[in-house]
């Protein structure tokens, strides 16, 4: 099988990293997106099959740059696993990060996935993974503007795979609950009492997931049928 | 100091709050004030707090220690 072009975003690190990894060192190639430009080279540079893109996702007319970088070929993979968190108590929630986080978690992959659903664009058996989160659904304190902007991955997820789905993309949604990843440790591991943060632990009797097991899981829901 | 005092009584919901209080004694003490500080010295200060820094810390000056505010 010759290789199918995917485009991942959030690919400096964690989860997203993990994603480009399993896609590069399959032999397939990658338009790998992220704000540190110098991270995605150094990955770029044990892949020849990578491109890469210092984009912020957050800011407008990101969608457009990331489409225009990708317009090597036909689409055969999108993961969107760009996005971070700011806990807060919501009185103390910052507007401008709960904008932020709205633009990358939500309004990105929207804006993306439109310009991924035009049939030049995509190739035959295409699929897109949005990444939602556990804290959409289930409350937890200092989440609210990371789980509103979850939450509305999730609707986007809805109504994209619909939408979608009759012009030959599949869209998948991974929620998973907690990851080990530098975010986990710089949000909820770092903020939360001793307390809950054991009792997160305890859900997780065999340890934390790494951010290949979620990268696994990733790409087999990418790849569905596909290389089974 | 005085604008950090500010700031922790804000959190805290009091008046106001001197450098030497034990920052647990206020009316509405709990965990989300305690993550409230962490947030607040965030944004403020650019020091990233953890929970285990509040358990470890007494009266507001440990706070303002490590916030790095200088009394």
């Amino acid at each position: 099988m010759s290789a199918r072009a995917y485009v991942v975003t959030g690919a400096s690190s964690g989860i997203g990293e993990a994603v480009a990894r399993r896609i590069l060192s399959r032999g397939d190639a990658a338009l790998l997106v992220a704000r540190s430009g110098d991270r995605l080279a150094a990955l770029a540079s044990e892949h020849p099959a990578a491109r890469i893109l210092a984009c912020d996702l957050c800011e407008e007319g990101a969608a457009d740059r990331v489409a225009e970088a990708a317009a090597f070929g036909p689409i055969a993979g999108f993961v969107h696993c760009a996005g971070f968190a700011d806990p807060a108590p919501i009185g103390m929630v910052d507007e401008a990060s709960a904008r932020r986080l709205f633009a990358v978690h939500a309004i990105f992959p929207l804006l993306f996935l439109g310009w991924m659903a035009r049939r030049s664009n995509h190739a035959d058996g295409a699929s897109a993974v949005l990444v939602s989160s556990r804290s959409a659904r289930v409350a937890d304190v200092g989440n609210a503007a990371y789980a509103s902007a979850k939450g509305a991955v999730e609707g986007l997820f809805a109504t994209a795979r619909a939408e979608l789905a009759p012009r030959g993309v599949r869209v998948e949604l991974f929620s998973p609950s907690e990851v080990d990843t530098a975010m986990a440790r710089d949000t909820w591991m770092r903020t939360a009492s001793p307390e809950r943060v054991a009792e997160i632990m305890a859900r997780h009797p065999d340890g934390l997931p790494t951010a290949d097991d979620a990268a696994a899981g990733i790409v087999a829901l990418l790849d569905g049928k596909e290389n089974p | 100091m005085r604008e950090f005092l500010d700031r922790v009584a804000e959190v805290l919901e009091v008046p106001e709050i001197g450098a030497s209080d034990d920052f647990r004694s206020v009316p509405m003490w709990g965990s989300l004030m305690g993550f409230g500080l962490i947030v607040m010295i965030g944004q403020k200060y650019g020091r990233r707090v953890s929970a285990a820094d509040i358990v470890a810390a007494r009266t507001v000056s440990d706070l303002a220690a490590l916030a790095g505010v200088v009394a």
